[in-house]
């Protein structure tokens, strides 16, 4: 087993907020290791980590130990393998067992339904009742692939400080993408508005990057767009614009990951990426409202919230506060829940499974909202 | 719903939209509707190059369809084709509420979305498809990366003139074809 703290000398950092003394005495439970994180302060560290290969396929990385101190309000825990699928294996204090990939390859367990994903993010708490425990921790990265001959890094997103503050976002235009007559600046107020209307405050960047304006999905050029934009303060959500997805032209935009590596940039999974062509009207004019609902509701897949219905009506995510849209709501016996069928449920809520049609979804219920400012890119 | 499932979903809907087919009279035209353009008029101009602008200015329109003499379907499936993710789009539509979203509705990449899931052989579903291949360049993109990515499962005669797209200077439609 490797001491984190050991571990960490080369590559360990503080993204943004300075390295300095920690002015609190350990209190993690480790043994003459450090607490991760800084009191009063949201801190990137890093670890690097090497991998072995293990029977039967795939690669995991050695033990290591941290102390989550006693004034942590949230984390979040990132492999890094360059574009591998990657994963938490092992997260847990003692005998409690947050995260265990064998017994759950598949990311099955609520609540945070943790499995393999290029640039592998868990983010705690996931809901209200999942915050990790002070005490001696200890995790294990695993992968997929034999990574036995490379090296990955262990990212540790720890916020030391009280929830709340302003979600920082940055809208990145990616290389020529147009959005006609539609400035940049029109789509972040709308998106500040879509935030402000669901009770949360934010502060909205505009960037460029040069670059593809049309990507495939999934693979390669998605991955590199993601990893594309990397500015000093990494502590944001970014929200990539192209014109296109070349291979699925019929989706709006997506999110890296449920949640994806929020304060690690320069990853294949750090940011969201939004179609601009999958928003225009009827009559060929790019509509801002719906673009910006869309790039909202993709941050608020990459800060770790989940739908609040699915489609069926009989999954829900894990939120205790978030209204429920049951099959009792299904009012034409189709099968599906639509928004409008659910309006005076969750169908207003921004992270309901369906654009609506009649009417705006700009609401987050009080958990929602906390979730987000104890995000590590709220502040 | 956990992530990699959703992935995979995503993935499975990709596959999905290469199953359009059939295609005939137009009930309108797939032609923005500010265009009026005829439904039958072969055009000279050349399609689009891929970098030109698709969008052209700042809308917020809060105008809706008018539902009136929609199929009775027709609005529940434009309610379900507003899927924020495509793993979750309906497997089989209905292709007379599907022709209709797809020449009504006011979000065009709906009107996409169903133009891509009709699998129906009807003539008005040929009529419908034939419009955008026989007029490409002044249909929108989307439409015809729809139509295109539809040419699977529909006749031999749709499928080979599809294909022809397979140089198209827009990844979409390229893409679609191959």
């Amino acid at each position: 087993m490797t001491s984190l703290r050991a571990a960490a000398i080369a590559l360990a950092c503080c993204a943004l907020v300075g390295c300095k003394d920690d002015p609190d005495p350990p209190t993690g439970g480790c043994e003459e290791l450090e607490d991760i994180g800084f009191a009063g302060e949201v801190t990137h560290e890093q670890v690097a980590i090497d991998w072995e290969a293990v029977r039967g396929g795939g690669s995991a990385s050695d033990l290591l130990e941290f102390g989550v101190p006693r004034d942590l309000e949230s984390l979040l825990l990132v492999v890094e393998a360059g574009e591998s699928f990657t994963a938490i294996g092992t997260l847990r204090q003692g005998d409690v067992v947050y995260l265990d990939n064998e017994a759950d390859p598949f990311g099955e367990t609520a609540p945070y339904f943790h499995t393999l994903n290029p640039a592998g993010a868990v983010a705690l708490p996931a809901n209200e009742d999942s915050s990790i425990a002070p005490g001696c921790t200890t995790i294990q990265g695993v992968s997929d692939e034999d990574l036995s001959a490379r090296r990955g890094i262990l990212h540790i997103v720890s916020r030391r400080r009280p929830a709340g503050g302003s979600l920082h976002v940055t809208v990145v235009v990616v290389g020529d993408t147009d959005l006609g007559e539609v400035t940049v600046e029109e789509l972040r107020d709308e998106m500040a508005l879509v935030f402000s209307d669901a009770g949360i405050d934010s502060r909205i960047e505009i960037a460029a990057v040069p670059g593809p304006a049309f990507v495939n999905a999934e693979g390669a050029g998605a991955a590199a767009v993601r990893a594309s934009y990397v500015p000093a303060d990494e502590l944001q959500i970014l929200v990539y614009l192209i014109q296109g997805f070349a291979d699925e032209p019929f989706t709006l935009g997506f999110a890296a990951g449920i949640p994806g590596p929020n304060g690690v940039v320069g990853t294949v999974s750090s940011g969201v990426i939004v179609a601009v062509d999958a928003h225009i009207d009827d009559e060929g004019f790019l509509d801002p409202v719906l673009l910006a609902e869309t790039a909202s509701h993709e941050v608020g897949h990459q800060i770790g919230l989940f739908h609040t219905t699915e489609d069926t009506g009989d999954i829900f995510d894990e939120i205790g506060d978030t209204p429920e849209c049951d099959v009792s709501f299904d009012l034409d016996e189709d099968g599906e829940l639509t928004a409008e069928e659910c309006e005076f449920a969750d169908g207003q809520n921004l992270m309901f499974w369906l654009s609506a049609l009649e009417f705006s979804q700009r609401t987050l219920s009080t958990a929602q909202r906390r979730l987000i400012q104890l995000s590590p890119v709220t502040r | 719903m956990n992530w990699r499932l959703q992935m995979r979903w995503v993935s499975a809907a990709c596959l999905m939209f290469a199953c359009g087919e059939g295609a005939a009279p137009v009930e309108q035209a797939l032609l923005p509707t500010a265009t009026e353009a005829p439904t039958e008029a072969p055009t000279t101009e050349s399609p689009a190059p891929a970098s030109a602008p698709s969008v052209a200015r700042a809308t917020s329109p809060t105008r809706d369809a008018d539902w009136t003499n929609a199929p009775w379907s027709a609005r529940t499936l434009a309610q379900r084709l507003r899927a924020r993710h495509t793993a979750d789009l309906p497997t089989e539509v209905d292709p007379a509420a599907a022709r209709w979203v797809a020449t009504h509705d006011r979000w065009l990449v709906i009107r996409a979305r169903a133009l891509s899931m009709l699998r129906d052989d009807s003539e008005e579903t040929r009529a419908l498809i034939t419009d955008v291949l026989d007029d490409e360049a002044s249909h929108p993109i989307l439409l015809s990366a729809a139509v295109v990515a539809g040419r699977a499962s529909s006749s031999e005669t749709l499928s080979a003139r599809a294909a022809q797209f397979a140089d198209h200077p827009d990844p979409r439609v390229r893409h679609a074809a191959r």
